[in-house]
């Protein structure tokens, strides 16, 4: 029987049972009370019965009930609850608003808030987005993925650096999603900032393990980030001014509560600012931009349509030109992304939506020098392009069973490396068109989140994921399963198993998530990576002060994960690159496997008018490659034995918003020099000459690779924030010091010769000591 | 932007000192056993040493079945050496090299001469005429040793007289192949290298030959060459990479090959 076919008869067999049961359905959207913003997550539970479920990601919801008279609650943290009564004789369709809570401190109940040792999913994380728009950040640039970094089993690259490591995974292994999209590159400024604008943003998930099955592609971490749809009720704004950036968000309706919009834009004018300073033979600069956008529009009841984008650059420029010479050049990258989704509903159980995707991410250097009649042109180019369609389906027949299936095709076309340099001296040209590939991936999958007993809930998948690439093919099946039992009324026991497969890999030197990075796809050479990861954990919810707490403890085995060879480094072209052939990328890399075991804990107070949270992860991250340290197992640069996350928010009144941080981890991993000596090969033409003819070359001697540990890093953030309700708008002045004490966290070593003592000394460079910045946002 | 700022880092530096360094290839077709013995340079340690002065006063012992031989320093060449006549170098047979300098460094290394000498089967050379330049492309095949682990170095002499001379004069071509055998036991092996002649202008000379060399080496001797091959300095875009050595209390290489040998006349 064809695998294609299975989750259909299962959906009909299911349909069927639950018609016979005289069962009735009350459906709907949620949707926030004054935008219409549609809510994901909301719990909805009917305390008579013992059952639930949540909404979607559209906020959609569907529950089947038996003929009686039933109250229904709708919770959402930050929103006030909503009860609902109803006597189910026939199908009910019901949309449901929900409004913010007040600022002041409140009570909420048991049943009022999405307990976490209910759920099924563990390892996951929601980043309530405005706890982002309340965390003080670098130079006041609010950031989804700083964060994130501040969650247990999630380790910071380095200072300042977006780069994020999901225990012990690559920032590859990241699969980052923003309304279904991958975006391969997600750093503006070499990783100091992401991509993502808070201001467009709605919802931001964090899965590390358990992953249902729905997710595949990457090893370590799914980032599934919402786009706001736009008000559909009032034009509404915000505009912030920083002291590197400024944004401007503006949403409203086209038709009222049928048709919205939202368009979000941020740029950078430190370019700006210091060009007129410039001498006008010498010009250089940076800037990033991004803009986010989105069209929405309500069909009709069973139909909804969305088309949202975001394009973003940075780009570094230079021109320089004096009598005889003239130099211009520079490097830009950036992604672009843009999805088509319409939502419709097949009955009042089965949700779907189909999407079609586009993405792309290029990075460029572009080099002209002219000196005379001398010229010399380069021109690099390295992209990656993705078509993609995905439909998905959610179906819930019963209170027990909420499933999802659904199928995805996708057509990635890489441009690792192409280089072309034209010079007056032909001996220079170089045409290396080597490699453009096309490759295909394709995943069916389904998973059915399944309340066993009322205290054993599991969540069961597979997913069947397939690969095509210089026609060879990859078929992975990959079982995937949660569950939780429930020990108490308040606190569960949990487990997880998940087999991913990830068919792209990127070549990286450096690991911290630079534009140079190149996105290559799995041969027959290099095989996908592949991961199994076990976790157990405990959840415990403490109601009545609003507490949830989990424990969680995880082992991962990662095979076929990539590195560069030893020397080898991405404008590393061989000499015969002008006759290269498809693969040579190949040629620089080694595949190895890893394992990361470790335990997190987090503490987390997400209502009331103090919130925050406190995250400690203890881990240990492995690395090997039969070519690499001579075969034998190395530390990650990221291993971090130890990692300490405190984030505290208070809201004194609804004028004054205080919010801090204090983050400390172990140093990372790397390979220093330890002392260097004379080589002499042996040479087939006789013994080497001493002295004036000596041939020799030196080398540095590092021990064992990444065996010394930097300082550890630690740093405390500051922020407060003045709120004031002006005639039109809402006013925020935020003053933020990051680095409040000054540590002089290493951002890296190097070696310097010192006159003086007569040797060398290692010398540490730190970037941002304490850094206040200022910030103004108005919000119309 | 980047309010860096630098000072000296307040770790505890990796432990290194001073070690020596040898470098010894044995063969049984040489007629001289040599070791060249330097010191290493500590990265943080004051400077001042020299690490390309040869160590002359250490006491240097080569062991095997044999027995026990001691190399002597020679002043002009800076090696320590041992005529092979006194000492042979036997295929198949392990050895043993023991250092001992005057300030009490004690480093040792061991290796095993392979047992066979593999031929060379077949030999191509094919002239690859740029715009302005020329190259030969050197091509060999042999049978790899059966039933055993073996690597492989194949290397190139050009020799000529220049129409100007009369001396015969010899060059290095650099052709340097490393091949090891893991997946291909007993296969049959093809290595090839490109040696760059110069501009047509400058190839005037007859009585061109290559000798073109294959060693079946010891997995210290290839290991070593390899991750040299490997080093790419301090670029910082390169992953760092570590050079191999089989020399304890030390650094360096004691290695040993067989050889075979064949002459190409162009």
């Amino acid at each position: 029987m064809s695998l294609k076919v299975l989750p259909l008869l299962l959906v009909l067999l299911l349909l069927k049972s639950a018609q016979g049961q005289s069962k009735f359905t009350i459906s709907g959207y949620i949707f926030e009370k004054g935008s219409k913003e549609n809510l994901p997550g909301v719990m909805v539970y009917v305390p008579k019965l013992n059952v639930g479920t949540t909404s979607n990601n559209y906020g959609f919801y569907s529950i089947t009930l038996p003929i009686d008279s039933v109250e229904v609650i709708f919770s959402f943290v930050g929103f006030k609850a909503k009860k609902q009564k109803f006597y189910l004789d026939k199908n009910i369709s019901f949309n449901v608003e929900m409004g913010a809570e007040e600022l002041t401190e409140v009570t909420i109940t048991a049943e009022q808030s999405g307990k976490i040792s209910e759920e099924t999913q563990m390892s996951t994380i929601e980043i309530p987005i405005e706890q982002i728009k309340q965390i003080p950040a670098l130079m006041g640039e609010k950031d989804v993925f700083k964060v994130i970094q501040l969650m247990p089993g999630v380790q910071k690259g380095s200072e300042g650096n977006s780069g994020i490591y999901v225990r012990g995974g690559g920032p590859d292994q990241n699969l980052i999603i923003l309304d279904e999209a991958p975006v391969y590159n997600a750093n503006h400024l070499f990783g100091f900032f992401s991509v993502f604008n808070g201001d467009a943003l709605k919802s931001v998930e964090l899965i590390k393990g358990g992953f249902p099955s729905r997710y595949g592609g990457r090893l370590s971490s799914v980032i599934d980030l919402q786009m706001k749809d736009g008000n559909k009720e009032i034009i509404q704004g915000e505009a912030g001014i920083g002291i590197i950036s400024s944004r401007f968000t503006l949403e409203g309706p086209i038709i009222k509560n049928k048709c919205s919009f939202l368009v979000s834009a941020r740029r950078t004018y430190i370019d700006a600012l210091i060009y007129p300073l410039l001498p006008q033979n010498r010009k250089f600069g940076y800037y990033f931009y991004d803009m986010n956008a989105k069209v929405n529009y309500i069909l009709n009841d069973k139909d909804r349509l969305f088309l949202s984008g975001y394009f973003g650059k940075d780009k570094f420029y230079l021109k320089e030109k004096s009598i005889d010479s003239e130099v211009k050049g520079g490097l830009d990258w950036g992604n672009a992304t843009s999805t088509l989704r319409w939502n419709h509903l097949f009955s009042n159980r089965l949700f779907s939506n189909l999407s079609l995707i586009f993405t792309k991410y290029q990075f460029r250097i572009k080099m002209q020098e002219k000196y005379g009649s001398d010229y010399y042109n380069l021109k690099y180019i390295s992209n990656i392009r993705d078509f993609g369609a995905k439909y998905n389906f959610d179906f819930m027949p019963h209170p027990n069973h909420y499933i999802k299936f659904g199928v995805n095709s996708t057509w990635h076309h890489f441009v690792p490396q192409a280089v072309v340099t034209r010079s007056s001296d032909p001996s220079d040209e170089l045409n290396n068109k080597s490699t453009k590939i096309d490759t295909y991936e394709g995943a069916i999958f389904m998973e059915d989140d399944w309340k066993i007993t009322s205290k054993l809930k599991m969540n069961v998948g597979l997913r069947l994921s397939a690969f095509s690439s210089y026609g060879n093919y990859f078929i992975n099946p990959e079982p995937r399963a949660s569950l939780r039992y429930l020990l108490g009324n308040d606190y569960s026991l949990k487990g997880s198993y998940s087999l991913m497969n990830q068919y792209l890999h990127l070549l990286s030197n450096t690991g911290i998530g630079l534009p140079t990075d190149l996105w290559v796809p799995a041969t027959n050479k290099i095989k996908p990576q592949q991961s199994q990861q076990v976790a157990l954990g405990f959840a415990k919810d403490i109601d009545d002060k609003n507490l949830t707490i989990t424990l969680e403890g995880y082992y991962k085995l990662m095979e076929s994960v990539l590195n560069y060879k030893e020397g080898a480094s991405f404008l590393d072209i061989d000499d015969n690159s002008d006759v290269a052939t498809e693969n040579d990328w190949q040629n620089k890399v080694v595949t190895g496997s890893g394992l990361s075991y470790g335990v997190e804990f987090l503490i987390q107070k997400k209502v009331g008018k103090f919130t925050g949270w406190i995250g400690y992860t203890l881990s240990w991250t492995f690395l090997q490659f039969d070519s690499l340290n001579f075969g034998e197992s190395y530390p990650a640069r990221f291993d971090r034995r130890h990692d300490i996350s405190l984030v505290g928010i208070y809201k004194i009144n609804e004028h004054i918003t205080l919010s801090s941080t204090w983050v400390y981890g172990t140093g990372n991993a790397i390979t220093l020099p330890i002392s260097s000596y004379a080589v002499e090969q042996h040479s087939i033409a006789g013994p080497q000459q001493t002295e004036a003819g000596f041939v020799f070359i030196s080398v540095n001697e590092y021990g064992k690779k990444n065996s010394f540990r930097m300082s550890p890093f630690h740093r405390l953030d500051f922020g407060i924030q003045f709120h004031k309700k002006l005639k039109r708008c809402i006013r925020t002045f935020e003053f933020s010091v990051y680095n409040v004490y000054c540590r002089q966290n290493p951002y890296f070593y190097y070696t310097e010769f010192d006159q003086v003592s007569n040797k060398n000394k290692l010398m540490q460079l730190s970037l941002f000591s304490i850094m206040p910045s200022v910030s103004w946002s108005y919000k119309f | 932007m980047v309010l860096s700022c630098s000072k000296e880092a307040n770790v505890k530096l990796p432990d290194s000192k001073s070690l020596p360094v040898l470098y010894s290839y044995i063969s049984p077709t040489d007629t001289m056993i040599r070791l060249k013995l330097l010191y290493s340079l500590p990265i943080y340690d004051t400077h001042q040493m020299d690490m390309l002065a040869a160590v002359s006063d250490a006491d240097v012992k080569i062991t095997s079945a044999q027995g026990t031989a001691q190399l002597l320093f020679n002043p002009t060449t800076e090696y320590y050496e041992l005529n092979a006549s006194l000492y042979p170098i036997i295929p198949g047979q392990g050895y043993k090299i023991t250092v001992v300098t005057i300030k009490g460094d004690v480093a040792t290394a061991e290796t095993e001469v392979p047992a066979a000498i593999v031929p060379i089967n077949t030999i191509a050379v094919e002239a690859i005429s740029g715009d302005y330049e020329i190259s030969d492309r050197i091509k060999i095949s042999f049978i790899d040793e059966p039933g055993i682990a073996n690597q492989y170095r194949f290397g190139v002499l050009y020799s000529s007289v220049n129409n100007s001379q009369t001396d015969t004069i010899t060059t290095d071509t650099y052709i340097n192949e490393l091949y090891s055998d893991v997946n291909n036991d007993g296969g049959n092996v093809s290595l090839a290298g490109l040696y760059y002649q110069g501009y047509y202008s400058d190839t005037a000379s007859s009585a061109a030959f290559y000798d073109i060399f294959l060693f079946n080496c010891s997995p210290s001797y290839f290991n070593f060459h390899k991750s040299i091959s490997k080093y790419a300095g301090e670029d910082p875009f390169s992953e760092p990479a570590l050079i191999y050595t089989n020399v304890e209390g030390g650094f360096g290489c004691f290695g040993a090959y067989t050889s075979s040998v064949q002459r190409y006349q162009k």
